[in-house]
């Protein structure tokens, strides 16, 4: 459970506008009360969870990260391995949103440490029902680390 | 139908029989093996050429030897028989010759090999022609002389000619004598021993027409030996020289109350070393110039193999670029297709009710479609391309456990269908069982698919073991395959009607399963008239025969 004085943070990794937009658009739909900072490619992520340049400064540790796994530069498979080998980062747990349903990439995912795998589904409508299911199940049903 | 060949066996011990001959054919291995060869071959050659012409030779040796030693053996006895010519005359004339001198003189032109006649009645030399250099012969008894008087005696006691000698003479020189005993008739049919008709033989004249010196002109060394019965040691009675012979040639000539030996080899003995030498030095030369040539050879073959290994991982590195090639695109042309689809679905929902626009509800209704069906095919495509990739441990599978999920997928298609499936109890396969799934997944959507008629659609899973292999069919009893048809539908992309629906991967799938599991996969007729897709797998080892059970649907 989150306070107010907290708001539940998710770092979005999304080098597409279009998914970027459509999660934004379900978690608007859908009311959530989250905070979404969204960066383009892992290497990005990586500087905004370490606050390694100035525009990430004053970054907030998020609770969530949803991950797409192509992405330029480092991708999401190299971010998740960079994240899961960071004592610092480990524990924050992360989701990946991918258009791939081949079972190889599934499996990566898992043994990379990845929390869940989300298929994205074509149906707008039914992308906003998962997000909504998925930002329900992990801001309210299970319990993270308070420390950020 | 021709079943496809199975890729498992085509492939057996390829790789060990290809790493083993690359080995052999290092050029320093291949050099030394091939000298190694070469060599005894060579020397196996030379050996045996020299035994040839080694036997050749002592041919030719025995050959001369023969014809020497018949000649000195024809010579000793016309010698000897002056001496029956003289016997013959002495029981003429009772004991006497008149004109002794006159007579023998004229004899011994016709024995040129003989040196002296003689008469010595009871033992002792009474007359001896030609006198002349012969006069101590006379009065000379054999009967007293220790040296003589045995073959003088065996003679006249085996009334035998006998050949004394030869014997060295005092004043140098050999020289041998023939005895032939006389016996006269005393009147009363009884014969008495008169005494001895005497030749003595002359030395070397007697060997002349052997001509044993021509021997030593054509490069042998001879000896002609004796071995008297009362002498045990060889006494050598002409020779070319007083070395040893190496090995002779050998033969006998029996003269009276004797053997004599002629022996005969080559001076330098019987090997010819310049010769041996040469030949050596070619066979060396032979075994160097093959080696060689076989290290260069084998340098070729290495230097092609390894442009074939360059090669073999060029053509596997190109394969891993294009099927990475291959995913990468599928997998991000899914992305903009699933945004296209998501849009215009988003789209039609903002519109609804707002726009009355018929075509353009159409064309956004045509959009979603394609969009639709295009990721279905590049979703087929994703999973052609990794359908050679084991997704789980390699492992026997328990077949029927994997197949009761997969018809639990199934029941409600069935169901709805009204089809009738029937699952015997299947052999065991060593595949991983994501895989495994898969290949009745397919071949299930096949027949479902494919396999409706006028008929109660029935589909039976059965199959068995087949040596090392098992043999799963799932059959039909739709409208079936055409034969030209049942290769053609495991490419990608086929489809053999624009009306059904799936994109045309299924079967293709299927098959790049059961191939890189080690398998195969084709159709052929069912027994009822419909289709049979057939999987064989690599045998697990459980029993193959259970049991037929009956699943409604």
């Amino acid at each position: 459970m989150t306070t107010p004085a907290q708001p539940f943070v998710i770092l979005l990794v999304e080098d597409e506008m279009a998914d970027a937009h459509l999660v934004k658009l379900a978690l608007t739909e859908n009311q959530i009360p989250a905070v979404v900072e969204h960066v383009l490619d892992g290497r990005e992520a990586l500087e905004y969870l370490r606050r390694q340049t100035a525009r990430f400064a004053e970054a907030v540790r998020p609770d969530l990260i949803l991950l797409d796994l192509n992405m330029p530069r480092l991708d999401g498979r190299e971010f998740l391995a960079a994240v899961k080998q960071d004592a610092a980062l480990q524990a924050i747990p992360v989701v990946a949103l991918s258009t791939s349903a081949v079972e190889r990439d599934i499996v990566g995912a898992y043994r990379l440490g990845a929390a869940g795998y989300i298929t994205k589904p074509v149906d707008v409508a039914d992308f906003i029902t998962e997000i909504r299911q998925l930002t329900q199940y992990w801001m309210s049903l299970v319990r993270l680390p308070k420390h950020r | 139908m021709t079943q496809p060949a199975n890729p498992q066996t085509a492939h057996g011990g390829g790789r060990v029989a290809r790493a083993s001959f690359r080995l052999l054919c290092r050029p320093a291995h291949v050099a030394v093996i091939v000298f190694v060869l070469a060599a005894a071959l060579a020397a196996g050659l030379i050996g045996r050429q020299e035994q040839y012409r080694l036997r050749e030779e002592r041919a030719l040796v025995s050959n001369l030897v023969a014809e020497r030693a018949y000649a000195i053996q024809t010579s000793v006895d016309r010698v000897l028989s002056a001496t029956y010519a003289l016997a013959a005359m002495v029981r003429q004339g009772r004991g006497e010759i008149p004109e002794f001198a006159l007579t023998a003189g004229q004899l011994l032109r016709f024995y040129p090999g003989a040196a002296t006649l003689q008469l010595a009645p009871g033992g002792m030399v009474h007359q001896v022609a030609p006198l002349q250099g012969n006069e101590k012969a006379l009065g000379y008894d054999l009967f007293n002389d220790p040296q003589r008087r045995g073959e003088a005696a065996l003679a006249r006691d085996t009334r035998q000619l006998v050949l004394a000698g030869p014997f060295n003479l005092f004043h140098g020189g050999l020289a041998a004598a023939g005895y032939l005993p006389v016996f006269l008739n005393d009147g009363d049919d009884d014969e008495a021993f008169w005494g001895f008709v005497i030749v003595g033989v002359a030395f070397p004249e007697v060997l002349t027409p052997a001509r044993l010196g021509d021997l030593a002109d054509r490069g042998y060394a001879y000896e002609l030996s004796r071995r008297s019965p009362d002498v045990a040691e060889k006494q050598v009675i002409s020779a070319s020289s007083a070395d040893a012979l190496v090995d002779p040639v050998e033969r006998a000539l029996t003269v009276p109350n004797a053997v004599w030996t002629l022996s005969v080899a080559p001076i330098g003995g019987w090997s010819d070393l310049s010769d041996l030498v040469w030949k050596s030095a070619i066979g060396l030369l032979f075994s160097l110039s093959l080696a060689w040539q076989a290290a260069w050879q084998a340098r070729l073959i290495a230097a092609a193999n390894a442009q074939e290994r360059k090669l073999e991982l060029r053509a596997a590195q190109r394969s891993a670029d294009l099927q990475r090639f291959a995913e990468v695109t599928a997998h991000h042309l899914q992305e903009p297709a699933r945004r296209v689809a998501s849009y215009a679905g988003r789209l039609r929902a903002l519109l609804s009710g707002r726009v009355d626009d018929t075509e353009a509800q159409q064309s956004l209704d045509f959009i979603s479609q394609q969009a639709a069906r295009l990721q279905e095919l590049l979703h087929d495509v994703e999973l052609y391309l990794a359908a050679d990739q084991p997704r789980g441990e390699l492992e026997a599978c328990r077949v029927d456990t994997v197949l009761s999920a997969v018809v639990a997928e199934f029941t409600e298609r069935v169901d709805l269908s009204g089809a009738v499936l029937s699952v015997a109890s299947l052999p065991d396969a060593l595949i991983d069982s994501p895989r495994l799934g898969e290949l009745f997944r397919i071949a299930l959507d096949n027949a479902l698919r494919h396999g409706r008629s006028e008929r109660t659609l029935c589909i039976d899973i059965d199959g068995e073991q087949r040596g090392a292999c098992v043999r799963y069919r799932v059959s039909d009893n739709g409208p079936g395959v055409e034969e030209q048809y049942r290769e053609r539908v495991f490419r990608v992309f086929e489809r053999l009607s624009s009306s059904s629906d799936g994109t045309g991967v299924g079967l293709a799938i299927l098959r790049r399963v059961a191939e890189s599991a080690g398998g195969r996969a084709w159709l052929d007729e069912a027994p009822g008239g419909g289709c049979c897709v057939l999987i064989e797998l690599p045998f697990a080892g459980s029993p193959s025969s259970r049991p037929r059970t009956e699943q409604p649907s």
